[in-house]
C-alpha cells in the first residue's frame, strides 16, 4: 500500500530550490549558491547532497578554470528536479495562503 | 594559491584539506573535492574559514547519515540468520519450561508444595520457571515477528509489543539473576551462556527489528 508523503521539505532546502528553479538550465556554483540563498556551507552541502542522490540534481566540473585555480563543480536542477521544485514551492504557497493568519510570518 | 596566507586562510586550507581527505574515504570523495576547489574562490580570509567550518560540519553531517543507513541494514538472508540466533534459543528455551520433562505444564499444586515451597532454593526456582513460561513467549513471537518482517516487508511498530520484547529479556535476566543469587552461588560463570541466550541476544534483536522498521517508515516518509 502506498504511503502518502507527509513530510515537507524544509525551508532551507526550499530557499534552494527556489535558487536553483530561477535560472533552471543555468550552472550554478556551491559558493555563489551559498551567497543567493543565504545558507551556510555546513546547511548547503546536505542539501546538494540529498538532492543529487535522489536524481533531482545534476554537476559536473568546470571545464575552463581560471588559471591558478582549481576547476569548481557546477550544479543545476534535473528535469525531474525542476518538477520536484516547482510542486513543492507551489505547495509551500498554498500551506502558506492556508495557514491560519496569525501563524505567518 | 597566489593570495598572502594569513592565519585565518591557512586554517580553513587545511580545515577543508582535512575535510576532503576525510571525505575521500568514503563515497563521497567528490562532495570533498568540491567543496576544497570552492575555497580557493572565496576572497574573504574570514569569509574562507567560515566556509571551510561549514565544509567540516557537513561532512561529519553527511557521514552520520550516510551511518545510519548503512550499518545496520542487512540483506534478508542475513537478517533471517540474525534472528533465528536471537529468537531460535530463547523458543526453545520456553519450549521446553513449559512441556519439558519438568516442564509448568505438568505441575500440580500438590508437587508444587512438595517440592518447591519448603526451601529458599524452591521457591527460586519455582519463581525461574514460571518467569521463563511467561517471557519466553518472546522467543516464538520474535520469530513471528521477524518473519513478517522479512516476507511480508511489516515493520515492527513503536509500542507496546515492541517494548515487551526489548524489556521482557531483561526482566527474565534480572529475576534470574536473583533467584540464583538465592540458589547458587556460582551463578556468574556458569550461567553466562544463558544471559547471552536468553536476555542479551533477543532484546537486541527486537532493538534491530524496531530500528529497521523505524528506518522504513523515516525513508517512506522522506521520499519524493
Amino acid at each position: 500500500m502506498a504511503m502518502t508523503r507527509t513530510r515537507r521539505s524544509s525551508g532551507q532546502t526550499l530557499s534552494l530550490l527556489r535558487g536553483l528553479l530561477d535560472r533552471p538550465r543555468k550552472w550554478r556554483h556551491g559558493y555563489d549558491l551559498s551567497q543567493d540563498t543565504g545558507l551556510p556551507s555546513g546547511t548547503l552541502y546536505p542539501i546538494l547532497v540529498r538532492l543529487a542522490d535522489r536524481g533531482l540534481l545534476e554537476s559536473k566540473w568546470e571545464p575552463a578554470p581560471d588559471p591558478g585555480r582549481p576547476p569548481r563543480h557546477l550544479y543545476r536542477l534535473t528535469a525531474k528536479g525542476s518538477a520536484y521544485a516547482r510542486s513543492e514551492l507551489e505547495a509551500d504557497e498554498v500551506s502558506a495562503l492556508n495557514a491560519p493568519e496569525g501563524s505567518r510570518a | 594559491m597566489s593570495r598572502r596566507a594569513t592565519l585565518p586562510r591557512r586554517a580553513a586550507t587545511a580545515l577543508v584539506q582535512l575535510t576532503a581527505a576525510w571525505l575521500e574515504r568514503t563515497s563521497r570523495g567528490e562532495w570533498g573535492r568540491a567543496m576544497r576547489a570552492e575555497l580557493e574562490h572565496i576572497d574573504g580570509d574570514y569569509e574562507a574559514l567560515r566556509w571551510a567550518c561549514g565544509c567540516a560540519f557537513a561532512a561529519i553531517s553527511l557521514r552520520r547519515t550516510d551511518m545510519d543507513l548503512g550499518t545496520l541494514r542487512v540483506s534478508r538472508f542475513v537478517l533471517a540468520l540474525e534472528m533465528a540466533l536471537c529468537f531460535a534459543p530463547l523458543t526453545f528455551g520456553w519450549f521446553d519450561v513449559v512441556v519439558g520433562n519438568s516442564g509448568v505444564a505438568w505441575l500440580d499444586m500438590a508437587s508444587i508444595q512438595r517440592y518447591y515451597l519448603g526451601t529458599t532454593e524452591g521457591v527460586a526456582a519455582l519463581a525461574k520457571m514460571f518467569t521463563g513460561a511467561l517471557i519466553g513467549v518472546l522467543g516464538p513471537l520474535g520469530l513471528i515477528v521477524a518473519v513478517r518482517h522479512i516476507v511480508f516487508g511489516r515493520a515492527l511498530q513503536r509500542g507496546w509489543v515492541s517494548s515487551a520484547m526489548i524489556a521482557g529479556p531483561i526482566v527474565l535476566g534480572v529475576v534470574y539473576v536473583t533467584a540464583n543469587l538465592a540458589d547458587d552461588t556460582r551463578w556468574w560463570p556458569a550461567w553466562i551462556g544463558f544471559y547471552v541466550m536468553f536476555v542479551a541476544l533477543p532484546a537486541m534483536g527486537a532493538a534491530h527489528l524496531l530500528y529497521l522498521g523505524r528506518s522504513q517508515r523515516d525513508n517512506t516518509l522522506s521520499a519524493a
